[in-house]
């Protein structure tokens, strides 16, 4: 595929150039670029300049995959599998490799704070974008997996609306559960 | 009124003072009826008012008691119906409502920072990542606040968690309560199914007359083949099996089907003896808010090895 380039606007009107193959990485670009209703540049009313390089980025590093770290060490080796039954271990040793790269590149990639970690994640999903919205719903989660309630609303500046009859009914709850987890 | 104290008036005088009588009696009547019906409504409605907040409140928490309840495994599929049911419309229409400001917000406007990010985005991003969430957390996640709670009752996303938690199987089937509910209800039946074999294992003859319903119906087919019918038969025959070592089982592929006050549960019962390992079926059913055994049938697996020599019929 050749690297045709491609022009995205931001909704405050910059323009940023992306490769053709990275931008593939995105369904919705995919889908414009394939209809062939592609007319110089390509409006994104919903990505600001402040989020848009950061989406180019993630395409650049994907460029035609279209997965997260985990996808690719697992369907990668697999594939190797099927098609080479005796796969050398230098191929697979490369993979590795590869994989231990991209995650370290994952980590470094989403080192930042919970505004772009939104913008971030309106983005991924308003451009079709698997791979970097599983990533960055997956680290949400992670800002909620075993949190207390109050450690939750802390991470996301959540206000509870409850009344004070409602918050103590549920920590006695919360008791309970943790009376029934330890068993777990 | 006076067409009446007219015909009466043609008897005598006193009957038309007493039908004159009567007749302003039932205007005044009248009067003060009209006259109050409104001010009663009015003065009605401010009382709501004052203590109807109350009133909504005191629902509303049990609403949110009911996440944490039916979570908590009690286990009661038909009480948490009510608060499960209307979640997931209502999860849609608020969201919906709010996408616009996602959207103004997208465009750098800086607004609403007193509403956090959890509550902001679209539908689908939030299902997706309460998707990566396990039980406790999407417990712990609806206690933060209202909006959280009813994202965190989606019923996609409990429906994903039963799959992860449970069982891939019964993915054709639609809860009638939502998926929460049958969540709970499922985690409840499987917790009672798993004391029954801690039961076997510590030996306990009261326990385990706790665990069965205690009606003649009750049937008991042990993995030696006897087989034992009523409560007293089966409590006899626990008597007599737990007369010898505990028997620690490991239970694999716990399979359960749940409805309002049945379930059943299959699984594979692994013991390191001579005998087994043994494909059991219980059988539960719910009264006064409890799961009660009451049905056991255990028999030895047939282990491949002379697979080619299966016949269905021996």
């Amino acid at each position: 595929m050749s690297s045709t380039k491609i022009f995205l606007k931001s909704s405050d009107d910059k323009t940023f150039e992306i490769d053709e193959t990275a931008a593939r990485a995105s369904e919705t670009l995919k889908n414009i670029i394939d209809g062939g209703c592609l007319d110089g540049v390509i409006p994104l009313p919903n990505v600001s300049s402040n989020i848009l390089p950061k989406v180019i980025e993630y395409c650049k590093k994907h460029g035609g995959d279209n997965g997260s770290s985990k996808k690719i060490a697992n369907g990668g080796v697999d594939k190797d599998k099927e098609i080479l039954p005796d796969y050398d271990e230098e191929e697979d040793k490369r993979e590795k490799v590869r994989v231990d790269e991209l995650k370290k590149w994952e980590e470094e990639y989403m080192d930042f704070d919970q505004q772009v970690l939104y913008d971030l994640m309106l983005a991924a999903n308003y451009l079709h974008i698997k791979g970097l919205l599983d990533l960055t719903v997956e680290k949400a989660a992670s800002m909620i997996r075993g949190r207390t309630p109050d450690q939750i609303r802390e991470n996301f500046n959540i206000n509870s609306d409850f009344t004070p009859e409602e918050e103590e009914e549920m920590i006695l709850i919360e008791d309970e559960w943790d009376d029934e987890w330890a068993f777990d | 009124m006076e067409n009446i104290a007219l015909l009466l008036n043609g008897s005598s005088y006193v009957s038309l003072y007493i039908a004159a009588a009567i007749t302003a009696f039932c205007c005044l009547c009248a009067l003060w009826a009209v006259r109050l019906s409104p001010l009663n409504g009015i003065w009605r409605r401010k009382l709501k008012e004052s203590n109807g907040g109350c009133f909504t409140e005191g629902s509303s928490k049990k609403k949110a008691c009911c996440c944490s309840c039916s979570c908590c495994g009690s286990g009661e599929a038909s009480n948490s119906t009510s608060p499960s049911a209307p979640y997931p419309n209502g999860t849609a229409g608020d969201m919906l409502e709010r996408a616009p400001v996602v959207a103004e917000r997208a465009e750098g406007v800086e607004r609403q920072s007193e509403a956090s990010m959890m509550e902001q985005l679209v539908p689908e991003i939030t299902t997706h990542a309460l998707s990566y969430l396990d039980y406790p957390s999407l417990c712990r996640l609806s206690m933060t606040n209202s909006s959280m709670r009813r994202a965190a009752n989606d019923d996609n996303a409990w429906k994903a968690l039963y799959h992860k938690d449970f069982t891939m199987e019964q993915d054709s089937i639609t809860p009638h309560n939502g998926w929460k509910a049958y969540y709970a209800a499922t985690r409840a039946v499987v917790n009672v199914n798993a004391e029954f074999y801690n039961i076997i294992r510590e030996r306990s003859l009261p326990a385990m007359s706790r665990l069965w319903l205690n009606a003649d119906y009750v049937k008991c087919i042990h993995g030696s083949g006897e087989s034992f019918t009523g409560y007293d038969a089966v409590m006899e025959s626990w008597q007599l099996a737990f007369n010898w070592a505990g028997v620690v089982f490991q239970i694999r592929d716990v399979r359960t089907r749940v409805f309002t006050d049945m379930a059943w549960v299959t699984m594979k019962a692994y013991v390191d003896i001579e005998t087994g390992p043994f494909n059991v079926t219980n059988v539960y059913e719910f009264h006064n808010g409890q799961w009660y055994m009451v049905h056991h049938h255990s028999s030895v697996m047939f282990i491949g090895g002379e697979a080619e020599n299966q016949n269905l019929f021996g």
